[in-house]
């Protein structure tokens, strides 16, 4: 049986690689949680590379501006088209900053205008229960960044499919800490990284 | 009979006769007519007899039954038909004519017994029957012109001419009105492209959103069209049936029935892609060491496949550190292409106006959009080019000491200077004694050796410094299995030859072996340098530690099944080109029209295939062999064939189809 491998994008502008232990805190929920059978650790991918179109959910995160290639662009709209899902999280939480200003620009471009995904959407059901959407973030509610709490996430639709998924919450500062310090925690904050898995392997 | 009675009996044959003779000269004339007519357009290559031509034909008919009428007059007078009798039995010397006369009394009983001797019956027979006979055969003749001419229209361009044989009650079978078909594309006005025609097509090339017109030979009545599952209307333009739509986004096919005919084309539309812009200057991302002054130009070339509309130069200056950044986005150099289909910007940005500081980071990209009204407009945007200011802190913790270049690095500038001296040598050569000339050549071939001696110790590492140290064996073979870096063996043997050369100044046979062996130092250069952007730490998780299955060496718990792969676009098309050779000798029309089908359904899939597919058409159409190119067909969506592992055993089962 083929094992899921968690994939990083790499894009040639911007930090790529600013939440590096997020792969490994994700691939720790899904062995912890679920029984689907996993790499037991990620990889980092050109988006260029043809190599990306061979993972079914590339995560692709960053603080600085996002400035696609043609190449990395049209691998981008080579893996929806095929069936894959791309999560793209702003590192920097600022609704209007650089990263989300850039990254919108270049998902319009690459596929489409995302558009605000309601909190019913089975994303939210796919393994644990979100009733009220996407669970926020401390650096939501601490007031960094924008000062917002975002109700919504965002995306991109191919038919019923969640093809993008794109969150301002800044959920790669939220889950870039070591596996080893879940125990910690009151309540495993990865657990929506799970939803996240689980929904881009059934849908 | 009395002369009276016979002058009456004749005046009535040739009141009928005239009348039969009219109609029959009418007849005669209107098909001479009509196969003139269709005679002159099956040569000009024009359409069937319109209504025009089908009135002058007519009226000319019927001028030809007046002037018949008008010289048959004579039959009203009875005293004229009596002439007419005595013309054609001139013995009677006007006893007829005397004798028929009501206002003659006299004599009249001799004159009659005359008449009735004489045999004038015999002879006014025939003379009465001949008008008939001459207009019978004059039809005859023009009926068999009329033949011939319809024969030739039909033969000659397969046009529809079944307007006048229908208008005639002739029950002529009427040919297919979907041969000979023209196509005329409009494009859209913002391209600002003249109007094309094609005459006669498989498939339509059109710009979305280009208006397309079919015509066909003949009237619409009875013409069926269909674009995809739309019905179209068939109207009538210049004798001509024509169905217009507008070229649709993607690729369909438009079906025509003419009774029993039908006819497919395939429509393959053209999409207006956006424009590319490529910053060509500056050409590469750079870091300044301190905040830099003065300004920086801009070159940017854009091209589109219509017409480009505007674009400018963007920059965003991106500042901040940690977690926050702040980031401010302007634009210059606004400049309107005009429709052309390609253009340059330049711009030039004075840094001091940016207030760079420390760490910050200015991008700067292209923004162009093309002139597509229509779907658009499109605006692309080139590759950014990314300029950052150093921190006065980044290399506070890095020392980086000055180094003497590499030994490969080293040997390649050594073998430059050699060649530029062998060069230099050559070309004095006209003002030097041989002597002199072979001296000098045997010195740089003497350094070439030397060099040669320090890349022998560098591809056996005997002296990683390169240094003048290294002990060789000139006589020694070197062992392939030990060499590591193949372009330093061939640098190292092309120094050998060229060696050799320069020794006994032959430099013109030297040269292309030293310039062999630079190259090769080069390679080698290029094929030592590492580039490292840095490395992600790599955290591996211990799943079986967290699913508390570590000691656990059984079969684990799988919840999800394989599942079956999903059908590929690539298998789909192959299942429609199999059913479609499934039908290829049996009904090779049908099989035209699948081909074209499925050459729209792939267009946008796999284009290769799409492509393969419309020559396999025209081939078929043109009645030619069309294997090679349906095979190519084949391996553009599967791929050539494989050979398989011949080491591999039989294993009794085929594989499995994916």
């Amino acid at each position: 049986m083929t094992r899921f491998v968690f994939c990083t994008g790499q894009y040639d502008s911007g930090d790529w690689d600013s939440a590096p232990l997020v792969p490994a805190n994700l691939i720790d929920s899904v062995a912890q949680y679920t029984s689907i059978s996993i790499a037991p650790s990620g990889v980092n991918v050109p988006l260029a590379s043809d190599a990306i179109l061979e993972y079914p959910l590339v995560y692709i995160t960053g603080h600085l501006p996002v400035r696609f290639s043609a190449a990395e662009r049209g691998n981008i709209r080579k893996l929806v088209d095929r069936g894959g899902m791309i999560f793209m999280d702003d590192h920097n939480h600022d609704v209007d900053g650089v990263f989300h200003k850039t990254a919108m620009e270049e998902i319009t471009i690459a596929l489409s205008r995302p558009v605000d995904i309601p909190n019913d959407n089975e994303l939210y059901r796919a393994f644990f229960n979100f009733d009220n959407g996407p669970p926020t973030t401390s650096q939501e509610l601490n007031g960094w960044g924008d000062n917002l709490v975002h109700k919504n996430l965002q995306g991109v639709m191919r038919d019923d499919r969640l093809a993008l998924l794109y969150s301002s919450k800044d959920y790669s500062s939220e889950w870039n800490y070591h596996p080893e310090s879940k125990r910690f925690n009151a309540i495993d904050n990865t657990r929506f990284g799970v939803n996240i898995i689980v929904y881009a392997l059934t849908r | 009979m009395t002369a009276e009675h016979r002058v009456a009996c004749t005046q009535s044959q040739l009141r009928v006769v005239l009348l039969v003779s009219t109609l029959l000269w009418t007849g005669a004339a209107l098909l001479a007519i009509l196969a003139i007519e269709l005679a002159v357009g099956a040569w000009s290559h024009t359409a069937g007899i319109g209504e025009w031509n089908w009135d002058v034909a007519l009226a000319l008919g019927l001028l030809s039954g007046c002037w018949v009428l008008w010289r048959g007059r004579y039959v009203l007078s009875k005293r004229r038909v009596a002439l007419w009798m005595e013309e054609r039995y001139p013995s009677l010397q006007y006893a007829l004519v005397t004798a028929s006369d009501p206002l003659v009394t006299l004599g009249k009983g001799i004159l009659e017994a005359e008449i009735d001797r004489s045999n004038i019956d015999t002879f006014l027979r025939p003379a009465v029957l001949t008008p008939i006979i001459y207009a019978g055969v004059a039809l005859s003749v023009m009926a068999g012109a009329f033949a011939a001419a319809l024969t030739l229209a039909s033969g000659r361009t397969d046009t529809v001419v079944h307007d006048a044989p229908q208008k005639m009650g002739v029950s002529t079978p009427i040919a297919n009105r979907l041969l000979g078909l023209s196509i005329r594309v409009k494009p859209p006005a913002y391209t600002g492209r003249e109007v094309s025609n094609f005459d006669d097509p498989s498939a339509v090339t059109a710009l979305i959103g280009s208006s397309v017109t079919v015509l066909g030979n003949g009237r619409p009545r009875g013409i069926v069209a269909r674009l995809g599952d739309q019905n179209l209307g068939v109207n009538e333009i210049g004798r001509k049936w024509a169905v217009q739509f507008i070229a649709p986004a993607t690729a369909t096919t438009i079906s025509l029935t003419d009774r029993g005919y039908d006819r497919v084309l395939a429509i393959i539309p053209v999409t207006d892609r956006p424009p590319v812009v490529v910053l060509t200057e500056p050409s590469r991302d750079t870091v300044w060491r301190h905040v830099p002054s003065g300004s920086i130009n801009f070159t940017a070339r854009a091209t589109d496949d219509v017409g480009l509309s505007s674009g400018h130069i963007e920059y965003t200056v991106t500042t901040g550190s940690g977690e926050i950044f702040r980031s401010r986005t302007s634009s210059l150099s606004d400049i309107e292409f005009g429709n052309s289909a390609s253009g340059q910007l330049h711009a030039s940005i004075a840094l001091q106006q940016l207030a760079l500081t420390e760490g910050a980071i200015l991008s700067v990209r292209a923004v162009v959009s093309d002139n597509n009204t229509l779907t658009g407009p499109s605006t692309s945007t080139s590759d950014t080019r990314t300029f950052r200011v150093a921190r006065a802190d980044e290399y506070d913790s890095l020392a980086v000491e000055a180094a003497p270049p590499p030994p490969t690095e080293r040997s390649l500038l050594t073998q430059r200077m050699l060649i530029v001296s062998a060069e230099s040598l050559l070309k004095t050569r006209p003002t030097l004694g041989a002597h002199d000339y072979v001296a000098s050549s045997g010195r740089i071939g003497a350094d070439q050796a030397d060099l040669r001696k320090k890349v022998y110790n560098i591809l056996y590492e005997q002296d990683e410094a390169g240094g003048d140290s290294g002990v060789e064996g000139d006589d020694e073979e070197l062992d392939p299995q030990l060499v590591l870096n193949h372009d330093l063996k061939q640098a190292y043997d092309a120094m050998w030859d060229a060696e050799r050369s320069l020794n006994i100044g032959e430099i013109n046979i030297a040269l292309p072996f030293m310039k062999k062996a630079a190259s090769a130092l080069d390679r080698a250069r290029l094929a030592n340098r590492l580039y490292l952007r840095g490395r992600t730490p790599r955290v591996v998780v211990n799943i079986e530690k967290v699913r508390l299955t570590g000691k656990d060496k059984g079969q684990q718990n799988i919840a999800a099944g394989k599942r079956p792969r999903a059908d590929t676009t690539s298998a789909q098309l192959n299942r429609s080109l199999d059913a479609a050779l499934a039908i290829a000798t049996s009904e090779p029309a049908h099989f035209i029209d699948a081909l074209t089908r499925l050459r729209a359904q792939s267009t946008a899939a796999n284009s290769a295939f799409a492509t393969s597919l419309g020559e396999a058409v025209d081939a078929l159409r043109a009645g030619k062999d069309a294997t090679s190119v349906l095979v190519r067909a084949r391996r553009a969506l599967l791929g050539a064939p494989r050979v398989g592992d011949p080491s591999r055993p039989w294993e009794g089962v085929w594989d499995r189809p994916q």
